[in-house]
């Protein structure tokens, strides 16, 4: 829901509340001024007739009266003399021709020895046409201040607001791994200039953090890379003297290979983590049956040499979106897996689909899981010397290029299938 | 030969030189960009290592000025990044060849000596190894001037023995030399062996020497004594 339309339906329900909680109040008020008008007139009508029925013989030539208004004079008994009384009643009214209510004031009086009641009524505003009448002016109010608060406010979104959109388009479009600094323009809202700043502070933070981490995972490559570059170096020059024995060299070898396994664990973590910072993020589109046809030829001989027979069947040609140095790294080490697990004289079959490819190779029983392969550093049976990366790199490819993959053992058979 | 190393790391630099001085080159190391900057600007060489992560910059700015210059020189660039981008750049820039560290001296040996043929146009390109010739820009091969067919893998593999003749090589050093990141060291020693039989059998066939020594549980060594 928009912050907008929540903030209008609130103000819609707080004016409807405010305005008929209003409409009420205004009701009783009137209606009580109404009443204490109607009482006093009433009460200077009583006046105006005491002093007209006791002045005058006969009180009809100049009695004095409004339209509408009646009076009854009625002989009481000797000994009565009831208060003088103020009330509401209903009454029939001959212009309207309905039953209206009206204000009715009793009193008694004396006049030539003899007992009188006199009853003087008026007829009152009738309280439906009061309610009716306060109603539309509520009514016309609510609307009015509900039409121009729609207005104001898109206004006021349109406006006041637009900083604020801005700024979520500016952080929308932010990608740490390519965005340059991010930069807001002055604003003069408090709030969204604080909401700014704090967003480029941490913006700035983590771009820092981010440039540095990179920095660091490269730094780290490099001092990893050199003393490892002079342990082989020096182990390749003692195996050129000599003076060594036979087992002496085959101790300098292990350390050379040691070496060698080392930088390409490292090569391998660096690429993970780069690929966890996204700094792959060039994208072009492949086909992908062309791209494994080249990656083939280099493994044409390891195939013929390991004896296995290669299937290859491809339904589709499709073209994939990724970045050529991950496709490379993918195909390549979906390759090698395939013919480096496989046994002597066995196969590897290459499907490729409209939305997967398969890899089906001949290999050992695994006796893991074969999906935690997938973890880092997890490793199956057969290999003494893979680093345990291979499978964990090609997840991560998978995943930069939303691609699915799952791996299966069946006895012998190795199906890896991935669905993009 | 004349060749400058280019490398603040001492020990590195020292493995270098020992192995390629064995080879007839007359080497020269400095560690900082200054100094090599003074070298370049007072010598000649016919091949520079330049490592690029230098203490006072980048050894990229080597690679300019020589090609400012318009130096002759061969440019080899080691880098302890094994980036793309960073090759790109640096071949992009005019270095002859990259290399990334960690590296085999073998692999460096044979690199220096393609970069040195390639750049010496008027020179003898004839690589010959008693009754072994080779000639690199055709790669073809003949024994007693009969033609010697080779797969590639089998050519790979004798130019980088006669590259590095009478040395041990590791066949670990051999497998990064012919498959790089497309084959683990491990799997291929197998491989190598059958390459190395084929071509042994290929050689001796033409009436050639058996010069291919194996160093058991090391490598194989290539020599005519």
């Amino acid at each position: 829901m928009k912050l907008l339309s929540l903030t209008n339906r609130y103000y819609f329900f707080s004016i409807v509340i405010i305005l008929s909680i209003g409409g009420v109040f205004a009701y009783y008020i009137i209606k009580n001024i109404v009443n204490h008008e109607f009482n006093e007139k009433l009460l200077a009508d009583k006046e105006q007739f005491l002093y007209e029925w006791h002045t005058y013989e006969e009180i009809q030539e100049v009695f004095y009266l409004n339209v509408g208004d009646r009076i009854s004079i009625k002989e009481l008994p000797l000994d009565v003399m009831p208060e003088m009384k103020m009330s509401d009643t209903l009454m029939w009214d001959n212009y309207e021709k309905r039953i209206l209510p009206f204000r009715q004031l009793r009193f008694s009086d004396q006049l030539n020895g003899k007992n009188y009641l006199i009853s003087i009524t008026k007829s009152l505003l009738p309280s439906e046409d009061l309610i009716t009448g306060i109603s539309e002016i509520i009514l016309l109010l609510m609307v009015s201040i509900i039409v121009t608060l729609l207005i104001v406010n898109r206004q006021m979104s349109k406006r006041i607001w637009a900083p604020f959109y801005e700024t979520i388009a500016k952080l929308k479009h932010f990608k740490i791994s390519s965005s340059p600094e991010v930069r807001f323009e002055k604003n003069k809202i408090y709030e969204f200039e604080e909401l700014n700043n704090e967003i480029k502070k941490m913006l700035d933070k983590n771009l820092a953090d981010y440039h540095n981490l990179k920095e660091f995972t490269e730094n780290a490559s490099h001092e990893i890379q050199t003393p490892l570059a002079i342990i082989k170096s020096k182990s390749e020059i003692l195996l050129q003297d000599g003076n060594l024995p036979e087992d002496d060299l085959e101790e300098v070898i292990k350390i050379s290979d040691a070496a060698n396994r080392l930088s390409k664990l490292n090569t391998d973590l660096i690429l993970l983590s780069q690929m966890d910072n996204q700094q792959f993020e060039d994208l072009e589109s492949i086909d992908i049956v062309d791209f494994i046809e080249d990656k083939l030829t280099y493994f044409e001989e390891l195939i013929d040499l390991k004896n296995i027979s290669l299937e290859k069947h491809y339904k589709h040609f499709p073209q994939l979106m990724m970045n050529s140095s991950l496709a490379f790294l993918l195909i390549n080490n979906l390759l090698k897996n395939a013919i480096r697990h496989n046994v002597n004289g066995g196969y590897l079959s290459i499907s490729v689909f409209e939305n997967k490819m398969i890899y089906e190779n001949s290999g050992l029983p695994s006796e893991v899981n074969p999906e935690s392969l997938f973890q880092r550093f997890k490793k199956g049976n057969s290999s003494k010397d893979s680093s345990g990366l291979g499978l964990a790199l090609i997840k991560k490819v998978c995943e930069i290029h939303q691609m699915k993959v799952s791996y299966d053992v069946h006895e012998t058979n190795h199906k890896l299938e991935i669905q993009f | 030969m004349n060749i400058l190393i280019i490398e603040d790391e001492p020990a590195l630099a020292e493995s270098m030189i020992k192995y390629l001085s064995q080879d007839g080159y007359h080497c020269e190391w400095v560690s900082t960009l200054n100094e090599a900057f003074e070298k370049i600007h007072l010598y000649t060489y016919d091949c520079l290592l330049v490592d690029i992560t230098l203490p006072g910059g980048s050894g990229m700015e080597v690679v300019q000025r020589l090609k400012k210059n318009k130096s002759e020189s061969g440019i080899i660039i080691i880098s302890a990044k094994n980036s793309v981008d960073d090759r790109i750049e640096g071949l992009e820039i005019g270095a002859d060849d990259y290399i990334s560290k960690p590296f085999d001296l073998s692999e460096l040996n044979a690199r220096i000596k393609s970069v040195l043929r390639r750049r010496n146009f008027s020179g003898q390109n004839e690589i010959v190894f008693k009754e072994i010739a080779i000639l690199p820009a055709e790669r073809s091969v003949s024994i007693n001037g009969q033609p010697l067919s080779l797969t590639k893998k089998e050519y790979d593999l004798l130019l980088y023995f006669i590259s590095n003749q009478n040395r041990v090589i590791s066949k670990s050093s051999i497998a990064e030399h012919l498959w790089g990141d497309y084959m683990d060291m491990a799997d291929s020693y197998d491989f190598i062996y059958a390459h190395l039989k084929n071509l042994r059998k290929k050689i001796i066939g033409l009436g050639g020497g058996d010069y291919i020594q194996t160093v058991y549980g090391v490598g194989y060594k290539f020599t005519q004594f």
